[in-house]
């Protein structure tokens, strides 16, 4: 203890000694340098005490900013309206962030900015900041309202979110997979639309039967994201709808269960898709070509590269004439994923969150901010970014009119089908995980193996034996 | 009179440089989350060492990264000699072709990495294709095969590092007196020996320059590796300084990854020692 | 006669086989011009479209009319890379006649330090520097850009090994005359070594125009951005425009041609030389 401390006096009096000759350094090093570059400093501080003092000036109303990472135009309805609703008390600034990376927030975070309210792609990211200190409990907050997080959000967001009995995030959106299809090309095939309630056999067939053509022009039936190395993959679907939330982890999350048969059932099943019948994009194509990425991805399914596309719902965004405009005649169609048995509909999706940073000098205005992006007012939020809200929908009308925000102005989309499609029951399963323990290492292995599996140098079965002895090394070594 | 001229450059080192490198040294035994404040930084001892240590892809990045930087530099100096003296003298429109080389190095990544991707693909890319109607009948698979993927990565790497070291080389060449070479010819020797006995022993000084830089640049890439195969597939390409950013910059672990960096610190530390004894030893 | 004849022949000939390799070379340039000027939805056509079939000017508008404050951007860049090439000129052209020509205790051990600490990954300095820079007031300055560019072991290294190759005659007869070590450095080494400094400003604006990490890092404003940091606001939720990007990109390779022609052109053989002879 008394070591650390020494280090400690030991770091700080360096950088004191450090800081002091910096400022003089500082200072010289400017002067020095063109004197533009000093008077542009000058102006640029100059302004931005100018901005506070007006801020203070105008009455009482208290800036809360908000972190994302949204382009800009897009964020002007959330903040006029919100600022409209809190005329005269808060005014809600936009600061954009470079991007989500872990270490861009993180810096952020750090850098002792005033945060009120912060959003983050990433639950594993989440978690450790909230075992770190940094992010508020948001439990007070609900037992303020007189909520529980169960019935606001929905039972299967609260068992991801739930760390240790608090809340240190709330989803601001809910990203929910769905197959993508090219209608046209399934008419000049003579193919039946695939309908809900489908099974993966229905789409291993339609996949054969929509691939045709050879090398640079061959068509192929599906594209999925299944292996890239890189985090959202699709290899372990039929793994997930059937295991449910935190699929890698064994029941009290000891171990992981890569052994299970349900996980040699999806990869056998992506592994023949992509190496035996080869009617999905191989995983070279697609990172050359970034189908994998979403605006491309939708590009190459209108441009007729496939016939079926994999993708969260917000990929009909990138029907949007911002993204160029789609070839005449396009007709996007949107089917439920396929089930496993014909039965029940399972669809895995995942979130972003938004919390409020320890930090923070005024919790309950920031709680105001939080509750009106994530639960009051979600349409103006996720909305606009074609994304569905964090907490489930209370009545069909609520679910109508928020999909018909999603869908409508998306030029060459069948909105009335993906209306119909969306108002069907389903059952999420979150890909979302807020357990720490070998989340690192059980990231690293699946990378390491998969891409191995899809390059066609490893078996399924010895992929999977790896998978469980390098996962259940990695949980181990986290105990 | 030395530190009056090393005084300004000394002191700035020494803040920005050796400072950070120092606190660097501090982090890799430490556990911290720099969204957090300093205050919960945890001292874990030599825990960070020992994990890496440990770690068989930590293992593998390290030999790859050997493997690249033994590979690549020789080929990119050779080449990069040879295509320098041409440039030099020897062609029109020296401005633009020696700008045509630099390019690689100021295109944005996004493009370098796209483009050889595209040219990459094995089963119809262009380079395959032009194999194959070479009459190869299985041609590699590039950057999707084990056992082609960092050989990929160091062919972009040479093609890549050619410019930057053409324009060093340039500049070493302007210091090789005209007066050489002019008695060479009255003497008879042809491009071929001038080249030998004349260009290489006057770039001493540039060489030594040169490979060091190559090697200490070479063991530091990785956004071809990032950008192209993530260190895959497997791990079959994946470098040490990848494998340390993904540790700082994606998994949080900046205790792992300041303990990796400082390994290779000190690994070109004991390198660099070495070689300036030998050239010591050498002198005397 | 004949000699010169063959010369030119071999000029030629070698004028092309170079231009058939730097068309590999021209590749990935030629993908983002092309790109600047696709829609984003035409830009991974395969086999690759070369030239744009629905050519379009509207990723230049975006970058230039929209809301982004591209000159802005623009400007920032220039300042922080000028500032920060100026400096490390001078300090590492000092610090290089010191480790070359002047022998001083220590010297060998300090360079040592130098060389290796080179060796030390850029991306492991951005957090203990992100620490400092706050404990020293300029985290979000441009000052936490420049600054550390000022003062580089790179430049020092390269300097003094060119320093090196000047003969020590030239400058034991200098002093004979009784010019000082300043008088030595700026009439005689500095002169001498000029396709060295351009060689290094070159590679040091590139370095310090295309630099990500530490602006991601370092600063935290819209208006302090640099381009290739500025380059995010190109980018929606999930992905970024191509099309916008490329065209950004291409606007920014500008002030490099620029630079490179300028000061490539210094690659001219006598100067060094001429020096010698006198």
């Amino acid at each position: 203890m008394k070591k650390r401390q020494k280090m400690l006096a030991v770091l700080l009096a360096s950088t004191t000694l450090a800081a002091t000759l910096v400022g003089c350094g500082g200072q010289a090093a400017d002067s020095q340098g063109s004197s533009d570059g000093g008077q542009e400093t000058a102006a640029a501080t100059e302004s931005e005490t100018t901005e506070e003092q007006e801020q203070a000036s105008s009455g009482d109303v208290q800036v809360l900013n908000f972190y994302a990472w949204t382009s800009p135009e897009n964020m002007v309805p959330l903040t006029e309206a919100f600022n409209q609703d809190y005329a005269g008390k808060y005014e809600m600034v936009y600061q954009k962030l470079a991007d989500a990376a872990t270490m861009t927030i993180n810096t952020a975070l750090g850098s002792g900015e005033p945060i009120d309210v912060m959003t983050q792609a990433s639950a594993m990211d989440l978690r450790i900041r909230a075992d770190d200190g940094v992010y508020l409990g948001l439990k007070q907050f609900f037992d303020k309202e007189g909520w529980t997080y169960e019935e606001k959000i929905g039972s299967a967001m609260e068992e991801t979110m739930n760390i240790e009995g608090d809340y240190y995030a709330i989803p601001y959106c809910n990203n929910i997979n769905m197959v993508w299809f090219n209608k046209k090309m399934f008419d000049e095939a003579g193919m039946e639309y695939p309908q809900s309630g489908w099974t993966w056999d229905d789409f291993r067939e339609t996949a054969i039967a929509m691939t045709h053509g050879e090398g640079g022009d061959k068509v192929y039936g599906a594209m999925l994201d299944y292996a890239d190395g890189d985090g959202d993959n699709y290899w372990d679907l039929i793994a997930r709808q059937k295991l449910g939330a935190f699929t890698y982890y064994n029941d009290d999350f000891t171990a992981t269960r890569f052994d299970a048969p349900e996980f040699k059932e999806s990869l056998d099943y992506f592994y023949n898709l992509a190496m035996v019948d080869k009617c999905i994009v191989p995983v070279d194509e697609y990172t050359a070509l970034q189908y994998h990425k979403d605006p491309t991805g939708m590009a190459g399914l209108y441009n007729g590269k496939y016939a079926m596309w994999i993708a969260p719902v917000y990929g009909c965004l990138y029907l949007n004439e911002s993204y160029g405009e789609v070839p005449e005649g396009t007709d996007i169609g949107v089917v439920d994923m396929p089930t496993v048995d014909g039965g029940a509909t399972i669809t895995t999706c995942y979130t972003s969150t938004a919390s409020i940073p320890a930090t923070c000098k005024d919790p309950d205005a920031a709680w105001e901010a939080l509750k009106y992006i994530c639960i009051e007012h979600a349409e103006l939020f996720a909305g606009p970014k074609a994304m569905h809200p964090g907490y489930e929908f209370q009545s069909d009308e609520e679910r109508d009119a928020f999909n018909h925000i999603i869908f409508d102005g998306k030029p060459g989309l069948d909105v009335d089908m993906a209306m119909e499609v969306m108002a069907l029951d389903r059952t999420l399963v979150s890909k979302d995980t807020t357990v720490r323990k070998g989340q690192v290492g059980i990231n690293e292995a699946i990378k390491n193996n998969m891409t191995l599996v899809f390059s066609g140098e490893m078996s399924v079965d010895e992929a999977l034996a790896n998978l469980k002895e390098q996962g259940d090394a990695a949980i181990a070594a986290d105990q | 009179m030395g530190w009056a001229f090393i005084g300004l450059n000394l002191a700035g080192y020494l803040l920005f440089k050796l400072l950070p490198l120092v606190l660097a040294g501090v982090l890799s035994f430490a556990k911290w989350n720099i969204a957090a404040s300093l205050d919960t930084l945890k001292f874990v001892g030599f825990d960070n060492f020992l994990r890496i240590f440990r770690d068989p892809v930590f293992w593998e990045s390290f030999w790859n990264t050997i493997l690249y930087a033994v590979v690549m530099v020789p080929i990119a100096i050779g080449l990069s000699l040879v295509l320098a003296v041409i440039l030099d003298t020897h062609v029109f429109g020296k401005g633009l072709l020696r700008l045509a080389f630099y390019l690689p190095n100021i295109s944005s990544m996004v493009a370098v990495s796209i483009v050889w991707m595209i040219l990459f693909i094995p089963s119809y890319g262009p380079i395959n294709s032009i194999l194959m109607s070479l009459g190869v009948s299985n041609p590699p698979k590039w950057l999707n095969a084990t056992s082609t993927s960092l050989l990929s990565i160091i062919i972009i790497g040479v093609w890549q590092r050619l410019g930057y070291n053409i324009i060093i080389i340039l500049a070493g060449l302007q210091g090789v007196s005209k007066s050489l070479y002019e008695a060479a010819e009255i003497d008879g020797a042809n491009g071929v020996q001038k080249f030998f006995y004349i260009t290489i022993p006057s770039l001493t000084n540039t060489m030594f320059f040169l490979t060091m830089i190559s090697f200490i640049s070479s063991f530091q890439m990785f956004t071809p590796v990032q950008v192209m195969t993530k260190g895959g597939p497997g791990t079959s390409s994946s470098v040490l300084v990848y494998y340390i950013y993904k540790a700082a910059f994606q998994n949080n672990d900046i205790g792992g990854a300041s303990a990796m960096a400082w390994i290779l610190f000190l690994l070109v530390f004991v390198f660099s020692a070495a070689r300036m004894i030998v050239s010591r030893k050498k002198e005397s | 006669m004949g000699y010169q004849k063959k010369r030119l022949i071999t000029k030629i000939v070698l004028t092309v086989v170079m231009a058939v390799i730097s068309i590999i070379m021209l590749l990935p340039f030629a993908w983002m011009l092309s790109a600047s000027f696709k829609p984003d939805n035409q830009i991974f056509n395969f086999p690759i479209e070369w030239i744009p079939k629905d050519f379009t000017w509207a990723n230049y508008d975006r970058v230039w009319n929209s809301d982004v404050p591209f000159s802005r951007f623009f400007a920032n860049s220039l300042k922080v890379t000028l500032l920060s090439v100026t400096g490390e000129v001078l300090t590492s052209a000092l610090a290089a006649y010191a480790f070359a020509k002047i022998k001083f205790k220590g010297r060998e051990i300090i360079f040592l330090i130098y060389l290796s600490t080179l060796a030390f990954p850029g991306q492991m300095m951005l957090i203990p520097r992100y620490v400092l820079f706050k404990a020293f007031g300029i985290y979000n300055t441009h000052l936490a850009l420049i600054l550390p560019g000022m003062f580089t072991a790179f430049g020092t290294f390269m300097l003094r090994q060119f320093f090196m190759s000047i003969p020590d005659e030239l400058c034991e007869s200098a002093k004979i005359d009784g010019a000082g070590h300043f008088t030595i450095f700026s009439k005689i080494v500095v002169p001498l070594a000029i396709p060295a400094f351009s060689a290094l400003i070159i590679f040091q604006f590139v370095g310090s125009w295309n630099d990500y990490e530490a602006p991601l890092v370092y600063i935290r404003s819209k208006e302090l951005a640099t381009i290739p940091l500025g380059l995010n606001f190109f980018r929606d939720e999930n992905s970024a425009s191509y099309g916008a990007i490329m065209a950004a990109s291409v606007c920014s390779l500008i002030p490099i041609f620029a630079v490179f022609l300028a000061f490539q052109k210094q690659f001219v053989a006598g100067i060094a030389t001429s020096g010698l002879k006198e």
